[in-house]
């Protein structure tokens, strides 16, 4: 097709048969397209112009029609020709601005709006220019489509401009500055902010800006704005409020005494927000007010908040702030709540606000722990659970033996959680635990739960219970029983931990090795080496990788070797572990050690083996990251650029040099240009 | 010739030494030549799995595929007889409840410390029968007690680490026993006490450098296992067994096994009802230098 073909397949009456012409148009562009692109992107069927609009996105440029799209968008007799000028400029941004910021000046009035517009989606420093000049325009459309505009761009010059039209005659500039500024998330200071409260059209987008001022004397109408009669009013002002509160501790502060005597009107519209369906936001903010005010009426509500949507840290740290004074309210709440979520909350608040200033009395300690030991018998798990997870910090002797039965539950969390409050029973008091445990029966996942505790009783009894989990045919009860063994240390754990290297199981051989490699004996050396050494064999890339890694924990020189050996492994993964290991352990001649990860066929190993000679500060790092600026990876020159740039190796500027001199990799010539610089400082 | 054995892939005489050569190398089990059919039908529900055609590919997917190492595992598996049964030569266990228990019981009184090791344990069966016999002896009460059971297959493990065994595992158990076993709806299972006693390890008794997982032990019960072995893997296997075992420690052969042609470090003890081999009290550490290769 050519341009006359185009232009002639135009003037037809079916829209189909012009529609397909500008997709033909496509296929075999031509230089005379120009005119009758223009024709379609004005033509009188949409599905026409869409298609236009594709097309001139493509080759707009190419074509030579972007001031014909700029005075297509200025015209006013076509607007389905003017729409799809204005979609095509946006989407050419930065290639259109130049055309753009030429007509603007002569631009019809009706017209500037779509220029400036345009500009909006082009950015760079001459539109930001522009745009500032548009947004002091005469003609309020104008200027608040710049600073629309503005807001897009956004970066300080941006701003700066926005922030100019705060003090715009034109109340409706104001207010388009004031929320182009909070979209932006802008700083606008108290001293700016201030003026504008009084003005009933800007109140609501000022009190919004109020919470990001950080100044103290912004409190005093965000809690008047508390008292105002919408609730989206409220909300706004509440969320503005708790930002202020976040930004400094002398603000939390100054506002504590203020909220504690919050009038009950305020309380009431807070209530109101919380209740409501407005956004999340809102209702967060909301809830924290209520909390920092400890108002008792509201606390139903936040627990609500709390046990159904994401829990909120700033409101639980409020909720925190009522001490031993909340503990009372919310066990009442406990006491009428049907919702097992909610029960599960107040009561982790109730055992958490008697213990957050401290020891509690024996009168709060009594009506806590028993709140507490009848949650354990609620019938609902979630209850249960948060019991068990109470009792962590509240556990004595006397629960011993309700923990073990719920440490048997077949509810994941109840059990884990009373495995964990049985651990610290068992800090204080191991034989209680033990006594709890006699004719307990170990066998399937329940002895995976009870491996910690059994390892924290410690003893021999201990080691027999583990000894006894490392036969079960759970391969998780045995990984448990690893760790638990790690715990507990000694000789005879070691020789159990070392013959699990040899279990039919891949992710308990791994456990077993990480745990060996952790394992110290009396003298502070690991016994784990030698069992470790023997296991590197293994057919299994993933566990001769975390033997790799716990050899490296063990850091034990009687490593190194097997470690050497394991670099040239086949597989990266277990290479690049032991790298890892050796840099852990660092050898004296770490770089000797290494030698077979510099050589790695693959990149990461040596790259890998390059920064654990770097970071080692090893004495041959330098002259190995100067051989590596020569390997055929880009990465890894480019790493070793920034390696020897780190160390501010100057004897390797002659090296770097010349590797710039034959570099070709943009990112590898930066590195080394950047190397240079430094090295050059660093002389 | 049964229809059976005409269904599915043949395994040509080459294609059988390839193979028969290659589990000889991995696990030192050597199958004898009069196994050709054995092997072709024992291995052809593999070949039907990993839906390989014939023995030749086969044996290219053991070599080089990066799951060959399992699968000769599992061949392995498929080829030997597992079959195992508690309390199995009596007359043996007897020797050692008797003899050998007071003994190691009189020499370990320092350390308090008993391992015994059942080397290619299958399915659990003799591990648990010796921690029984351990148990019932009451000279080990307080120690730490330790029988560990070891096989090249991952399969059994889970067996035996399940230790629920069907009416054939029980058919040499005396009566006496039963006490040690809990009825469970797939059979009967070990009492808990006992299992505690017993840990188990996938080891290949051909790779003696991880015999160290092992630890040292007192006793090693290695019964009808090397029969299948070749010459140079028993004594391979032999020397490790010396190198774990305690001076004095005790080596537990089948009935129809000995170490004749295979090392003169042991010396023979004669039980009243058996003869079991001893790693010298005064034992040089390493009399295999030169025995072996």
């Amino acid at each position: 097709m050519n341009g006359d073909q185009f232009r002639k397949a135009l003037q037809d009456g079916d829209p189909e048969v012009r529609r397909r012409a500008v997709v033909a148009a496509g296929a075999s562009l031509g230089r005379d397209f120009g005119p009758p692109l223009m024709q379609a992107l004005g033509d009188a069927d949409w599905r026409v112009r869409k298609e236009a609009v594709q097309l001139a996105n493509r080759c707009a440029v190419e074509l030579g029609i972007v001031d014909d799209l700029v005075l297509a968008i200025c015209q006013g007799d076509n607007v389905g020709l003017r729409n799809a000028a204005l979609d095509v400029l946006e989407e050419l941004g930065q290639a259109a601005a130049p055309a753009l910021i030429a007509a603007l000046p002569t631009a019809p009035e009706h017209a500037r709006k779509f220029v400036v517009e345009a500009l909006g989606e082009s950015g760079g420093e001459r539109v930001v220019e522009e745009l500032a000049k548009a947004a002091l325009s005469d003609d309020a459309n104008v200027a608040g489509e710049a600073i629309e505009a503005l807001a897009r761009i956004g970066g300080p010059a941006a701003e700066a401009a926005i922030r100019g039209r705060l003090t715009a005659s034109d109340a409706f500039l104001r207010l388009a500055a004031l929320d182009a500024l909070n979209r932006r998330d802008a700083f606008i200071s108290w001293e700016e902010l201030k003026p504008l409260l009084d003005d009933r059209l800007l109140r609501r987008v000022a009190l919004t800006a109020l919470g990001r001022t950080g100044h103290v004397e912004a409190l005093d109408p965000l809690l008047e704005a508390l008292e105002e009669s919408t609730l989206h009013t409220v909300g706004v002002a509440a969320s503005a409020l708790t930002r202020l509160l976040g930004s400094s501790s002398e603000i939390a502060q100054a506002a504590e005494a203020r909220l504690s005597e919050l009038s009950e009107r305020a309380r009431t519209w807070l209530r109101a927000v919380l209740a409501s369906g407005q956004d999340a936001d809102a209702r967060r903010a909301a809830a924290e007010l209520l909390a920092r005010a400890r108002d008792v009426e509201a606390l139903a509500s936040i627990v609500n908040q709390l046990a159904h949507e994401a829990p909120s840290a700033p409101v639980i740290e409020a909720l925190r702030g009522w001490g031993l004074s909340g503990v009372d309210p919310m066990l009442t709440l406990l006491s009428r709540l049907d919702s097992a979520e909610e029960r599960a909350v107040a009561l982790e608040l109730a055992a958490d606000l008697a213990l957050v200033h401290g020891t509690p009395t024996e009168d709060v300690r009594t009506r806590v722990k028993g709140a507490l030991r009848r949650s354990l018998l609620d019938s609902e798990h979630a209850v249960v659970a948060a019991a068990a997870r109470c009792l962590v910090l509240w556990a004595d002797e006397e629960d011993a033996d309700m923990l073990v039965g719920h440490a048997m539950s077949a509810e994941p969390a109840i059990a884990r959680a009373a495995a964990r409050a049985l651990e610290t029973i068992a800090e204080r008091s191991p034989d209680s635990v033990e006594r709890a445990l006699a004719g307990t029966s170990f066998d399937g996942l329940q002895g995976a739960v009870l491996a910690p505790v059994i390892a924290k009783i410690g003893g021999p009894h201990a080691i027999d219970r583990l000894q006894a989990l490392m036969s079960a045919d759970d391969a998780e009860v045995r990984r448990a029983a690893l760790h638990g063994l790690g715990r507990v240390g000694g000789e005879r754990a070691a020789g159990l931990v070392a013959l699990a290297l040899a279990d039919e199981d891949n992710e308990v051989q791994i456990v077993a090795a990480q745990v060996l490699g952790r394992l110290r004996d009396e003298n502070g050396d690991a016994p784990g080496v030698s069992g470790l050494v023997n296991a590197v064999g293994s057919e299994f890339a993933h566990v001769r990788a975390a033997v790799a890694r716990a050899l490296g924990q063990t850091g034990s020189l009687r490593a190194v070797d097997t470690l050497c050996e394991m670099l040239g492994d086949e597989d990266s993964g277990v290479a690049m572990a032991a790298v890892e290991a050796l840099g852990q352990i660092s050898p004296g001649e770490l770089a000797q050690s290494l030698k077979g990860a510099l050589h790695h066929h693959d990149p990461e190993v040596v790259k890998a083996a390059l920064r654990a000679l770097a970071n080692g500060h090893d004495p041959a790092a330098p002259s190995e990251l100067i051989q590596a600026l020569s390997h055929p990876a880009w990465d890894v020159r480019q790493l070793s650029a920034e390696l020897l740039a780190s160390l501010c190796v100057v004897e390797a500027e002659p090296a770097l040099r010349a590797a710039l001199a034959r570099e070709t990799d943009d990112l590898a010539r930066e590195a080394l240009e950047h190397a240079l610089t430094a090295v050059a400082g660093g002389a | 010739m049964p229809l059976l054995f005409d269904s599915g892939p043949r395994i040509k005489p080459e294609e059988f030494r390839l193979l028969r050569d290659l589990v000889n190398d991995f696990c030192g089990i050597r199958f004898p030549d009069d196994m050709q059919f054995t092997m072709e039908r024992k291995l052809r529900e593999r070949l039907q799995t990993l839906e390989i055609n014939d023995f030749a590919e086969y044996y290219h997917y053991l070599r080089y595929h990066p799951d060959g190492r399992a699968e000769i595992e599992r061949a392995v598996d498929v080829l030997t007889t597992n079959e195992t049964y508690l309390f199995r030569e009596e007359y043996q266990l007897r020797a050692f409840q008797r003899e050998v228990l007071p003994l190691l019981h009189e020499r370990g009184q320092q350390q308090r410390r008993l391992s015994i090791w059942s080397a290619g344990c299958s399915t659990g069966e003799e591990v648990y029968t010796l921690a029984i016999l351990i148990r019932e002896s009451h000279l080990f009460e307080g120690w730490d007690v330790r029988v560990i059971g070891n096989d090249i297959s991952r399969r059994v493990l889970q067996v035996a680490r399940r230790a629920t065994y069907g009416n054939s595992s029980f058919r040499a158990m005396p009566q006496n026993y039963q006490e040690y076993f809990v009825e469970s709806p797939e059979g009967r299972t070990v009492r808990a006490d006992i299992r505690a006693m017993c840990n188990f390890a996938h080891l290949n008794l051909l790779d003696t450098a991880r015999y160290s997982v092992i630890g040292a032990v007192d006793a090693i019960f290695c019964r009808n296992v090397l029969i299948y072995f070749d010459t140079a893997s028993r004594r391979k296997v032999i020397e490790g067994f010396y190198e774990r075992l305690y001076p004095g420690g005790f080596l537990f052969l089948g009935h129809s096994e000995s170490l004749l042609n295979v090392s003169t470090a042991f010396e023979l003890v004669h039980l009243s009802s058996d003869l079991v081999y001893r790693k010298p009290l005064a034992a040089d550490p390493s009399p295999f230098r030169g025995e072996t290769r």
